[in-house]
């Protein structure tokens, strides 16, 4: 005989049972952030999986930016990311599926970079964070790569209120990088970061898709996102460790969507946009 | 369960779902059966007091609200909002204290007259990520420790540092713990096992559920909160901490 209490406790969860499979687009390594004890990369594989695997998650795709977060890397920096992204993926059983971190200030080392992680080592999309706002021409080659190796771009993006970090993309920069690069395909992080307006920037370029990770779980903009982009643009997405993988896959969850459109986003549209070594 | 922080009303930025009905209604989707509802409608208005009349008036209708009325010290009539509050035998009201415009350290005054009438204050630190404001309607966080410090100013009235992030909590756990009638609510903890960790500290008795309804998804906050931690301790923070808090009426 169960209590009240558990039997709500079992519904709550049924009600967070995302009911199929998972991939989250968006996670880093605990050794890039949030101060967690973990022991090598075995640990933070197991530690950083076995939280994802308590929220329902089947497979992320990661991507380390160095255990110090420099904003704009060296060549030596982001090569040892990706060395120990790769290292997190043979460690996982496949359960991570790393995408490679570059910088476009150095872009003949990250062209070789790109080669030797994507050609060679099969990681299965590239991730730009915040060495150079997209409107920069630093970009353009790494995106030509990426159409060429048959790759998504996660290009991080905010709007805030503050002010942007000086090489920090706007949605409406990242919409100018989608213009000029029409053949390739972007996934704009942070759909809470970027905020509604955000939505508007990015609305008329198809080859954006939007992850929904990062920011606090707002009511509606899940919602905000299917209407104004099509759920076929919409991604899931956590930021962990920074962000739980549970309150993030909630906003899908709890959205008022279809279940249709909720399976779009948690597994479909991502697995369309990976390369074929990864589904 | 027992949502201890959750809103009702407008909001310049964005267009909540924040009738309170349907805040009741959002939580109660997700089991709460009581829920703390303050009002939004005086955040920015001169006089903060004038939007409590919608969560009296929620509480009279609705069995599930319990009102947590918006006092703000700096309105010169504000001991009369607290005896209306004493009066409708009200158990917790809200400091907003940077929409108010006071610093914590000069509030003893004000905090020794709300404990006198034996009342929980609830400082809450932040409504919205300050990334996320409208850029003509900044308002910085009250800083988490400030809270702390006034808790440990008055330890024999009950403080609960509300919207604090995970780690804030986290850092100040010892001084949390150090006083017996310091507690902190869930609802804008984000992050990777960030429950197990504050539990991990020690401070399981020491947490209130809360979802920050409307602004965030009720579904959310329940995650954080069941996903990571045994049933014992996840019913603690969802309904036991705060009953003992709020007494046998909650």
């Amino acid at each position: 005989m169960t209590s009240p209490a558990d039997d709500l406790l079992h519904r709550l969860r049924d009600r967070l049972d995302p009911g199929g499979p998972v991939i989250d687009t968006h996670v880093h390594p605990l050794d890039n952030f949030g101060s967690f004890d973990f022991d090598g990369v075995r640990g933070d594989v197991e530690r950083l999986r076995g939280a994802a695997q308590r929220a329902g998650i089947t497979r992320a795709c990661l991507f380390s930016l160095y255990s110090s977060t420099p904003r704009d890397p060296t060549p030596e920096q982001y090569r040892a990311a990706n060395d120990y992204a790769l290292a997190m993926r043979d460690t996982s059983d496949g359960f991570f599926l790393p995408f490679c971190y570059v910088s476009p200030s150095t872009p003949a080392a990250a062209g070789d970079e790109i080669d030797r992680c994507v050609a060679g080592e099969g990681m299965v999309g590239i991730k730009l964070w915040v060495a150079q706002r997209a409107t920069e021409p630093g970009l353009d080659p790494i995106l030509e790569r990426s159409v060429d190796l048959g790759v998504p771009v996660l290009q991080h993006a905010w709007r805030k209120t503050m002010g942007n970090l000086p090489g920090e993309s706007t949605p409406a920069d990242v919409a100018e990088l989608a213009r000029r690069h029409p053949q390739a395909r972007i996934i704009m992080a942070h759909l809470n970061g970027c905020n509604p307006r955000g939505v508007e920037d990015v609305r008329t370029c198809e080859n954006i898709y939007v992850d929904t990770s990062g920011g606090d779980p707002e009511t509606g903009m899940v919602e905000l996102a299917v209407e104004r982009l099509g759920a076929h643009r919409v991604i899931y997405g956590s930021d962990a460790p920074i962000r739980h993988f549970g309150v993030t896959l909630a906003k899908v969850l709890g959205a008022r969507l279809s279940d249709a459109d909720k399976r779009r986003i948690l597994w479909d549209n991502l697995r369309n946009l990976l390369p074929e070594r990864a589904r | 369960m027992i949502d201890a922080c959750a809103w009702t009303g407008h909001w310049g930025s964005m267009a909540l779902p924040g009738a309170p009905g349907d805040v009741v209604d959002s939580v109660a989707d997700v089991g709460s059966s009581r829920v703390l509802l303050s009002p939004l409608d005086g955040v920015f208005a001169h006089n903060a007091h004038a939007a409590n009349g919608a969560v009296y008036d929620a509480a009279h209708t609705d069995g599930r609200v319990l009102a947590a009325p918006v006092i703000d010290p700096t309105v010169a009539t504000w001991e009369e909002e607290l005896q209306r509050a004493v009066d409708a035998a009200v158990l917790v009201v809200r400091w907003l204290p940077a929409y108010s415009g006071f610093g914590l350290s000069e509030a003893d005054d004000w905090a020794r007259i709300i404990g006198a009438a034996g009342r929980i204050l609830w400082v809450q630190t932040r409504l919205e990520d300050a990334r996320r404001q409208h850029p003509q309607a900044l308002v910085p966080d009250t800083d988490a420790a400030e809270v702390v410090e006034l808790a440990r100013r008055h330890p024999d009235m009950t403080v609960v540092l509300g919207g604090a992030t995970w780690k804030a909590v986290l850092d100040l756990a010892p001084a949390i713990l150090s006083l017996p009638r310091c507690f902190a609510d869930t609802s804008q903890m984000d992050g990777m096992d960030s429950l197990l960790r504050l539990v991990d500290a020690g401070l399981a008795p020491r947490l209130l559920y809360g979802s920050h309804a409307p602004f965030f998804m009720p579904l959310a906050a329940v995650a954080r909160v069941i996903l990571d931690l045994d049933a014992e301790t996840a019913n603690l923070i969802l309904h036991d901490n705060a009953s003992t808090l709020l007494g046998p009426d909650a």
